[in-house]
């Protein structure tokens, strides 16, 4: 690292524009992406993420603007070295799993042997022969992740990838995700799940009509104030609790659930010592999970209404 | 270059209809290459005969006749080995994977390549099965069979497979356009028996060069009718370089057509 403190630039997007005609898709779009994040690009359906991702990946054409990876202008040779499933996963449905990753070996120049390793991590090794057409949606979706990775890719662009998938389908390819991240690689996620994003990401952006109109990371957003969902058997106790604590900002009553806003300066250790000294145990605590959700739905608001 | 042949192989090798048209197609070129002995035969047992002639004696498997005679013959069953072409490109179009392709890294002229590098593999399979069938039926009908006899026409050879090359090039270029397999195989079907024809020979009836000009008829040209050197002495074998340069024409206007929608259309 020579003694420098740049970041790893993994990808730049310098002023990316995509028309169809009148109708602008993705409109001077600038991005970057550094290594080791987990990026997450949120927005509505609609509001140019796909499009955004195909530019990138060399499938859809450019109006104006560029992009580069690793520095370099965009070109095949670098897209080899990245793994990418756009929208649904895309294969030839009357081979089997292991002849369309043979077709994938070939096109990234990646040995065969990788194949299985692949196969393996997602759990697809024993239904390698049948044919894809046979799949289930989830299968489909583990095997475009195991494609994917037949290049041992340093950066994964994922778009969409729980989209249609059952509950057990999601839990898995998330899991898939974190594990994936840990090891270092830079992920791409594109999703209009917020709880998914905040779940497993670390930097956000958010697009609207083909306009980012955000970009920050997910721990800034736990800065901002704790939001909690506390439940007691001991209602009143905890109503009164809420009204008298400094710490509590405002909080709001919703059946048996108790909506409170926390101060910055207060940890949850404190205000759990403070809990129990008031000799109150929670029988629910949750950190707020819609956190996203909410500076979402703010952002979307301010920039309708802008 | 033989990467993108594997990637082509890999793609098709699994793939029942290829193989079943492919089988059609041999079937059709070997059994239309040995017909015309037989036809023959049958007119003769039937006692047809024309200025006295026996038909059995008329040279059709001759060195150096058999070469225009099966090539042009050979061209008849294009429309098989085209489905397989237009099969590869719509298939890509319906399972997205021309789009999963470029994103795995292939690129655009890679992809153009691998399909190009299938319709030239078919068009020499075509050729060489014609060959092959030449070689055997020249040499145990033929009366001469000098080296010279049997090389004299034998370019008929290569200039079938360019003239096969080009109809498949039309072919792939109308799947790109269209990306539907069904849709696409009507339509050709449907120009090349129908709209070309009757274009072409309404064109042709007022403005002969013009009309020559349309692009299955330019391609067709390559390859005159043979057959009636035996009744009117006379039929042109050779390619003349007006005709080659009309299919030339084309070849360029296709493959840049092609070329174009693989590398400025959004996948």
């Amino acid at each position: 690292m020579a003694g420098t403190d740049q970041p790893d630039v993994i990808l730049s997007i310098q002023g990316l524009s995509k028309s169809y005609g009148k109708v602008s898709a993705v409109s001077d779009l600038t991005l970057e992406i550094t290594r080791g994040q987990v990026f997450g690009l949120l927005g509505p359906n609609g509001s140019g993420k796909s499009t955004t991702l195909g530019m990138i990946l060399g499938a859809v054409n450019p109006s104006g603007g560029t992009y580069s990876w690793f520095g370099e202008t965009g070109n095949h040779r670098l897209r080899r070295k990245i793994g990418a499933i756009l929208e649904a996963p895309c294969f030839y449905g009357y081979l089997s799993a292991e002849q369309n990753l043979r077709i994938v070996c070939e096109i990234k120049k990646a040995d065969v042997s990788r194949i299985d390793v692949v196969l393996e991590r997602v759990g697809l090794l024993a239904r390698k022969n049948d044919d894809f057409k046979t799949y289930s949606l989830g299968m489909k979706q583990r095997l475009a992740i195991a494609s994917s990775l037949l290049s041992d890719p340093d950066v994964l662009i994922l778009d969409e990838p729980t989209n249609g998938l059952d509950p057990k389908g999601i839990a898995d390819i998330r899991e898939l995700i974190v594990s994936l991240a840990n090891e270092g690689r830079t992920i791409v996620l594109a999703s209009h799940l917020l709880d998914e994003v905040q779940r497993i990401c670390t930097d956000f952006s958010v697009l609207n009509f083909g306009k980012k109109i955000f970009q920050g990371k997910v721990s800034d957003l736990a800065l901002e104030k704790k939001q909690l969902e506390l439940k007691c058997d001991d209602r009143e106790g905890l109503e009164r609790f809420l009204n008298q604590s400094n710490a509590v900002v405002s909080f709001e009553k919703r059946g048996d659930v108790f909506y409170a806003a926390i101060d910055d300066s207060c940890t949850v250790t404190d205000f759990h010592r403070s809990l129990i000294d008031a000799g109150l145990v929670l029988s629910q605590y949750n950190q707020s999970p819609n956190m996203l959700e909410k500076k979402f739905l703010e952002i979307l608001k301010t920039e309708n209404h802008a | 270059m033989l990467r993108l042949i594997r990637i082509e192989f890999l793609k098709l090798k699994h793939n029942r209809a290829l193989w079943i048209l492919l089988a059609l197609y041999m079937v059709c070129l070997i059994a239309i290459s040995f017909s015309g002995g037989v036809i023959l035969k049958v007119m003769a047992g039937m006692g047809i005969s024309y200025q006295a002639i026996d038909p059995t004696v008329i040279p059709i498997y001759d060195f150096e006749d058999i070469w225009q005679n099966l090539a042009y013959l050979g061209y008849f069953f294009k429309i098989f080995p085209a489905f397989l072409l237009i099969i590869s490109i719509t298939n890509e179009f319906s399972y997205k994977t021309h789009r999963q392709n470029i994103i795995d890294g292939l690129s655009r002229r890679e992809f153009f390549l691998s399909k190009l590098s299938f319709a030239s593999f078919l068009a020499l399979l075509s050729a060489g099965l014609l060959l092959l069938l030449g070689l055997i039926l020249g040499f145990s009908n033929s009366s001469v069979t000098s080296w010279e006899a049997i090389t004299r026409n034998i370019f008929f050879i290569p200039v079938h497979a360019f003239q096969i090359l080009l109809f498949f090039l039309f072919a792939m270029f109308l799947a790109l356009l269209i990306r539907k397999s069904g849709i696409t195989v009507v339509l050709l079907l449907m120009y090349a028996w129908f709209l070309e024809p009757i274009a072409a020979g309404i064109t042709e009836y007022y403005y002969p060069f013009l009309g020559s000009l349309f692009p299955l008829e330019a391609i067709g040209n390559l390859i005159h009718f043979p057959f009636s050197k035996y009744v009117l002495m006379y039929t042109q074998d050779f390619v003349s370089m007006a005709d080659f340069s009309k299919a030339m024409g084309w070849c360029g206007i296709l493959i840049l057509g092609i070329y174009y929608q693989l590398v400025k259309r959004d996948f």
